[in-house]
């Protein structure tokens, strides 16, 4: 199939990765970006970190430059949502919400994630805030100038974030989660205790196995909150991060197979139609382990890596590359985690270090396989971790145990004898 | 103020105005330079801005600090004795002239 015309929904950091990779990879035809914020490209891990800490500027978050755009040759449509996509065989019909309808050889969904809403009596009140965007970010940014306490709702990775970096702005923090531990799905116990243990020296009121009942407000405006403890917890905003789910509704008529929302999409991105591939968090693509379900990826370098596969899909340029292990990572107060491989619970796990002290890692094995190492505040243990992942290379459960081997002195000296050999 | 050249693995040369205090990797991802991923947006997490730089413009950089030695050893193409993390690379007035090569693969 020669494409002329490519429309990319979504100009978050895989549909905007998508329009360089198309001309480099020497693609020559039409270029389409719709994008429903007019704020451009922008790096979105800081938003919870340092850009609401304070610590960096709306405009350092660009991650374009005008000249790009024109070099490149792209029709960039800010502002715009798509409404409804038709599929055919001969092409795709992308209906906006302004402008007349158009047509294309081929179309990628990059539209990322949407917050879900609260909605517990009282949700109507202002000052209740979702972080999914620079829009959100900008706009919590400056009511929290004017507020002293603030409940965060929801521990994953952006409510922990949040909650740290709005703690380090001075603010009177209550962080509720509904599980049992922060971050519980992306990370190990270990690792969540760590961070719980951050939080609460810093000051942070954390609830676990806690929820809302209710808001309650005065004039509209939030002054509090109502848990299932009972309690009566004061606060001049809410930060809701409980969960996301994929903006894809325009797909629904299309007979497109989806999951939860998410776009199903085979080893090329491409999904059950020809002509409409996914790429970044929308996207569920094969399980990268080979084995078990599709999960979604939410990062960046999953977003980055998966533009990189649909656009050899689009074009048929080559088979897909073997697939480095999925990276994730997350800083509060200071402290970081580093992730690479996915966890799932059925893993057997060991621990090199202090799991008490702060810098130790957890090893995850999945049939005597490393699969997955997370490590906190412990680079070289990191870097050793996500090569060994990335090329099959497993370092066994006793030796990643023991304090007497240098994991990167071993991981680099076996793929470096390897290479020679080779 | 510096005017910074990238050649890319395709061989296209992209010659940037870079501004003072501005990691290289953002120049060259803002500008579209193909080749660069910087998949963690600067953060030393991601070893994918890997760049080579010829031997009569070394002079012209501070060299690499510990964590960023520690992290060409990751780079998907095996690093060179010249190769550096463009993320962390700050540009400077020092920098006018230079010239790197993008690492054929950074993934």
């Amino acid at each position: 199939m020669k494409l002329q015309s490519i429309a990319i929904i979504g100009g978050g950091h895989a549909g905007d990765e998508l329009i360089g990779l198309l001309r480099e990879q020497d693609f020559k035809g039409d270029i389409t970006l719709f994008d429903a914020s007019t704020l451009g490209p922008y790096e979105r891990p800081p938003l919870s970190k340092g850009f609401l800490q304070g610590d960096i500027s709306k405009d350092s978050l660009s991650t374009r430059s005008p000249a790009f755009y024109d070099r490149v040759g792209v029709q960039l449509r800010r502002g715009v949502t798509v409404e409804l996509v038709e599929v055919s065989e001969q092409g795709v019909r992308i209906i906006p919400n302004q402008g007349p309808a158009l047509e294309f050889d081929a179309v990628v969904v990059a539209t990322g994630m949407a917050p879900r809403q609260l909605a517990v009596p009282g949700s109507t009140a202002s000052g209740i805030h979702y972080l999914q965007s620079l829009e959100d970010a900008v706009i919590l940014r400056d009511a929290l100038l004017d507020a002293a306490s603030v409940v965060v709702l929801g521990g994953g990775f952006i409510g922990s974030e949040s909650a740290s970096s709005i703690n380090q702005r001075g603010l009177n923090v209550t962080l509720i989660e509904s599980g049992s531990r922060l971050m519980k799905r992306a990370v190990s116990e270990a690792v969540s205790h760590v961070f719980q243990r951050q939080h609460e020296a810093a000051g942070v009121r954390l609830m676990l196995n806690s929820g809302l009942v209710s808001v309650s407000s005065e004039d509209g405006r939030v002054v509090g909150v109502q848990t299932i403890d009972g309690e009566n917890i004061q606060a001049d905003l809410i930060v809701a991060s409980i969960g996301v789910r994929p903006r894809t509704e325009f797909l629904d008529q299309t007979g497109i197979v989806l999951q939860n929302g998410f776009v199903v999409v085979d080893e090329e991105g491409r999904s059950s139609h020809p002509r409409v591939f996914a790429a970044g968090d929308v996207a569920l693509f094969p399980n990268p382990r080979g084995v078990g379900e599709p999960t979604p990826i939410p990062s960046v370098d999953n977003a980055s890596w998966s533009a990189n596969i649909v656009v050899r899909g689009l074009l048929g340029t080559s088979v897909p590359e073997k697939r480095s292990a999925p990276t994730f990572w997350t800083k509060q107060y200071g402290l970081e985690v580093q992730i690479a491989g996915l966890i799932e619970p059925r893993d057997h796990s060991v621990i090199r270090g202090n799991e008490q002290g702060s810098s130790f890692s957890v090893m995850h094995y999945f049939s005597g396989k490393l699969v997955a190492i997370e490590a906190v505040a412990a680079q070289r243990d990191y870097q050793a971790g996500a090569k060994a992942i990335s090329e099959g290379y497993t370092i066994p459960p006793e030796v990643a145990v023991s304090s007497d081997v240098d994991l990167s002195d071993l991981v680099f000296s076996t793929s470096q004898g390897r290479r020679s050999e080779g | 103020m510096a005017s910074v050249s990238f050649t890319s693995p395709d061989g296209s040369v992209l010659t940037l105005e870079a501004a003072n205090g501005e990691k290289l990797m953002k120049v060259a991802k803002q500008n579209g330079v193909p080749g660069i991923v910087g998949a963690c947006g600067g953060n030393l997490q991601c070893a994918t801005c890997h760049v080579i730089v010829p031997s009569e413009h070394l002079a012209k950089l501070a060299p690499p600090a510990a964590d960023e030695q520690l992290k060409l050893a990751e780079t998907a193409y095996p690093r060179e004795e010249n190769s550096r993390l463009s993320c962390q690379i700050i540009v400077s007035d020092a920098l006018e002239g230079l010239s790197v090569v993008v690492a054929p693969y950074q993934r």
